[in-house]
């Protein structure tokens, strides 16, 4: 019995440590995905930063017991939720923008592209800059849902079972979603094809 | 499909009903790409992919596309900032002393509205009571003390003389 007592301790903190190295894993790996969808749908850098920093410290002090396997599709949907808080928020800001000024009084703020022409530097990397800007212009196009569907399956390589956990919709609405937002991709970046790039 | 084009040459060897000119449409390959593809749709398309590095491709697009966001935050650095916001204190000012005053308004109003003969809204106007309640509300105190003397009303039924 001693014996069993002395090694019990051992395995579940050996079990621990190798699950915090798995989930430091995940983490890294997610973020630099997970900011590209916030940039693209707040467009504000520190804000995005954020918001997936907090989706993260979320995911980490409410999840981590959780099988490996389910920390994507419940880390997106923390960060979605999270983007649709910031989204509310500046509904409610926009409401009151009456009582407060800005220095700039921006009514359209400027495109990706727009953003992209302005940048100095190597020319091949002011290239994929703008290459960058019109795709990320082009998929702020696409309708939230069609945003979303497209984000998680393409550049998460989320599986259609896991995207339709994280969106909390359907799994054939997901594979419309994808399908519609491939389409209209394609409408709005003919000229852009990448084969063609 | 294009009816100038001959049935035979649209019709590759495998006898894949849904390619044309030997090369999947993007909308074949978006629809097998998205899951929405039948199983049978979804192995004839395989079959295609196996030898055919430009459909391959063509079946990356979505991945390029998002491998292709890589400097999106070299570009989000230069997004203008959002200022701090800050109080325009006028406006608030000149909004609260329009509330301020709408409510001073109504608190004036109100009375002059609700009675049009200056009664308190909500009083006993006499005139419009019936005569017994009018009689109970102008005699009170008496009926009060006829309340604490049950004798006396006792003695004045006994007398025919009802209250």
């Amino acid at each position: 019995m001693d014996h069993a007592y002395a090694l019990s301790p051992a395995l579940v903190i050996d079990t621990s440590q190798h699950d915090s190295v798995a989930l430091n894993r995940f983490c890294a790996e997610v973020r630099v995905r997970a900011t590209r969808i916030a940039l693209i749908e707040l467009r504000d850098a520190a804000l995005a930063a954020d918001v997936v920093q907090d989706s993260l410290l979320k995911l980490v002090s409410n999840y981590k017991l959780r099988p490996a396997e389910e920390w994507a599709p419940l880390f997106y949907s923390i960060l979605r939720n999270r983007i649709t808080d910031m989204h509310r928020r500046r509904k409610v800001e926009k409401i009151f923008d009456f009582f407060f000024s800005s220095d700039e009084e921006e009514d359209q703020p400027p495109s990706w592209e727009q953003i992209a022409d302005t940048a100095l530097g190597p020319e091949q990397e002011v290239a994929n800059g703008q290459l960058a800007g019109r795709i990320a212009d082009a998929i702020s196009a696409l309708s939230p849902r069609q945003r979303e569907a497209f984000l998680l399956r393409e550049m998460e390589g989320l599986s259609i079972v896991d995207t339709a956990a994280a969106m909390k919709v359907s799994e054939g609405s997901v594979k419309t979603h994808h399908m519609r937002a491939l389409t209209r991709l394609r409408e709005l970046l003919e000229s852009d094809h990448p084969a063609k790039v | 499909m294009n009816p100038t084009i001959p049935l035979k040459f649209e019709l590759p060897e495998s006898g894949d009903i849904m390619t044309t000119r030997n090369h999947l449409t993007s909308a074949q390959i978006d629809h097998y790409r998205s899951g929405l593809a039948s199983a049978e749709q979804a192995a004839h398309i395989e079959a295609h992919l196996k030898n055919c590095p430009q459909c391959q491709q063509e079946l990356q697009f979505g991945q390029q596309l998002s491998q292709l966001l890589a400097p999106l935050p070299q570009l989000a650095a230069r997004l203008p900032r959002r200022s701090s916001r800050t109080v325009r204190w006028p406006r608030v000012f000149a909004a609260g002393m329009a509330t301020a005053s709408l409510a001073l308004a109504v608190f004036v109003s109100v009375p002059h509205l609700a009675g049009s003969n200056g009664a308190y809204p909500g009083g006993f106007d006499s005139q419009s009571l019936s005569p017994q309640v009018a009689d109970a509300v102008q005699n009170i105190e008496f009926y009060q003390w006829l309340s604490n003397h049950p004798q006396m009303l006792q003695q004045g039924l006994q007398n025919g003389n009802p209250a």
